[in-house]
């Protein structure tokens, strides 16, 4: 991952005091945050109460109000990245008390993540899959649900991920074993064992 | 279980316990997310610069707001320690003047034992006048706002379990318990909850005509469910005003959701368009409707519809 990129004011760089703009940044990042915060929402973040606009609407209101603050110890995707992580599984808490309080939005949310045409066969299996992975993801806690989707599904590497999440790069290997083991546990209890024949096609959801 | 090795993704395969093949195989298979389309990110680009430039002016009202907050309540504290501190002193010496034999030099020292805070039975009791001179702003303040919004909250459950319980009595009855909330909780905090709920009885209800009044006064955008009630608002708006349900179907189209709420919408603003007279452009969307759900609800009106 790049460094401060042309985000950086070049005077204020030959000053010695990188200064960030909002604009430039949201320029420069704002593709790769959208992504970020699909993948750590899951697939059903395009429709219902919550939607990827907004999610990157109050990632970038945080970056702004926290611009102050960025010393560059780390790279500035990092620092968005950390951000973004907060952001989204702050909503994410956030909706589960919304949800319980006003259970009735739950089918029309369900609704919205049915599978699209048949025809368009290995887009539907792999959206199945994706749905898959995130109804056991979704039923860890947050923390695991969080190390397993930067490290298994966007492939970060663990010094990444411990700028992130904010723990040593070794208790980052610990705790992604154990979360490990608890997903492939609630997999388990949700479709049986994982080593058993038959590949994922095969799992009933 | 716990390593401080370094892990390598399930989706390599590259461990040697590589334990799970399938769980590797479903990890590579789960696909990359695609980036917000430009014209959203562009949409969000423009909400941000409007917050920036209302936040200044939110800063200083926020600072009198601050302001007037500490100027009330010093000088409630002021009024408080005058009345609590001063008064019994003021009624010390009244006092004293009535209880002095005459004037003479002792009547000040039979005071004094008494002057911090007047214990005997004669003494005037200051601090009760003082609090009942406080008294309407401490009433107004004594219910905490939590416990009201949980009374609104409760009040509102009644409705709304009615409502998830469906059929068109419940509705009724639901529609009620919410006519009922908004009386008792006029300009709520679950205002919103509740207007949008009402929407939700009234079309079960079949009442159309009443859940599109609502609707049209509603800020969608200020609502959870912001593009499905819009949709809703715009297959309502369609029923005779085609050129008002556009707009909303337009918006939708352009979100690029997924799912039930794009297929309604293209079909919508489709359906609309051919009403209007617009038949290239509706062919263009009833055309990319089918592309895009070939089994969808109304993929075979639109082919029975459709010159072949």
């Amino acid at each position: 991952m790049e460094r401060l990129g042309a985000a950086v004011s070049l005077a204020a760089e030959l000053d010695g005091k990188p200064v960030l703009e909002l604009e430039a940044i949201y320029r420069e990042h704002s593709a790769a945050v959208s992504k970020w915060v699909r993948r750590l929402w899951g697939p059903g973040v395009t429709g219902g109460s919550v939607d990827a606009e907004d999610l990157l609407q109050e990632v970038f209101l945080v970056v702004q109000r926290r611009l102050g603050t960025f010393r560059a110890e780390a790279a500035l995707t990092t620092w968005l990245y950390g951000i973004t992580v907060l952001v989204v599984n702050a909503r994410r808490k956030k909706e589960r008390w919304r949800r319980l309080l006003w259970r009735r939005a739950e089918p029309e949310l369900q609704l919205e993540q049915e599978p699209g045409a048949p025809g368009a066969q290995s887009d539907f299996e792999r959206a199945e899959v994706s749905r898959l992975v995130y109804s056991v993801l979704d039923s860890l806690r947050e923390r695991d649900r969080t190390l397993l989707i930067l490290f298994e599904l966007e492939r970060l590497p663990g010094a990444e991920i411990s700028q992130i999440v904010g723990v040593s790069e070794a208790n980052v290997w610990v705790a992604l074993t154990r979360a490990r083991a608890r997903f492939k546990a609630a997999f388990e209890r949700r479709y049986g064992d994982v080593d058993a024949a038959g590949g994922a096609s095969h799992v009933d959801t | 279980m716990s390593t401080l090795e370094p892990l390598s993704p399930w989706a390599d395969g590259a461990e040697e316990s590589a334990p799970e093949p399938r769980l590797a195989q479903l990890f590579a298979s789960v696909p990359e997310p695609a980036p917000l389309a430009d014209f959203a990110r562009q949409r969000v680009a423009a909400r941000l610069r409007q917050r920036g430039s209302r936040s200044a002016g939110r800063v200083l009202v926020r600072l009198v707001a601050v302001g007037v907050v500490i100027g009330v309540t010093g000088a409630a504290a002021a009024q408080w320690a005058t009345v609590r501190w001063l008064a019994p002193q003021e009624a010390l010496v009244t006092s004293n003047a009535r209880v002095a034999p005459g004037p003479g030099p002792l009547a000040p020292q039979k005071s004094l034992p008494v002057r911090p805070r007047p214990a005997t039975p004669d003494a005037p009791a200051p601090a009760e006048p003082a609090l009942r001179e406080l008294g309407p702003s401490v009433a107004l303040s004594a219910p905490a706002p939590s416990s009201r919004l949980g009374q609104e909250a409760a009040s509102l459950a009644v409705a709304l379990s009615a409502l998830k319980a469906g059929g068109r009595d419940n509705a009724a009855r639901a529609l009620q318990a919410i006519d009922q909330h908004v009386q008792k909780f006029p300009r709520g905090a679950l205002e919103l909850e509740a207007r949008v709920a009402r929407v939700d009885a009234l079309l079960v209800l079949g009442r159309r005509q009443e859940a599109r009044r609502e609707l049209s006064a509603l800020p969608i955008e200020n609502v959870g469910r912001k593009h499905e009630l819009r949709l809703i608002r715009a297959e309502l708006r369609a029923d005779d005003d085609c050129r008002a349900a556009l707009g909303d179907f337009t918006v939708l189209v352009e979100q690029s959701l997924p799912g039930a709420l794009a297929e309604r919408a293209l079909f919508g603003r489709g359906a609309c368009l051919l009403k209007l007279g617009d038949k290239a452009a509706a062919q263009r969307d009833l055309a990319q409707y089918l592309e895009r759900f070939p089994n969808g609800r109304f993929a075979e009106q639109i082919r029975a519809q459709s010159p072949q």
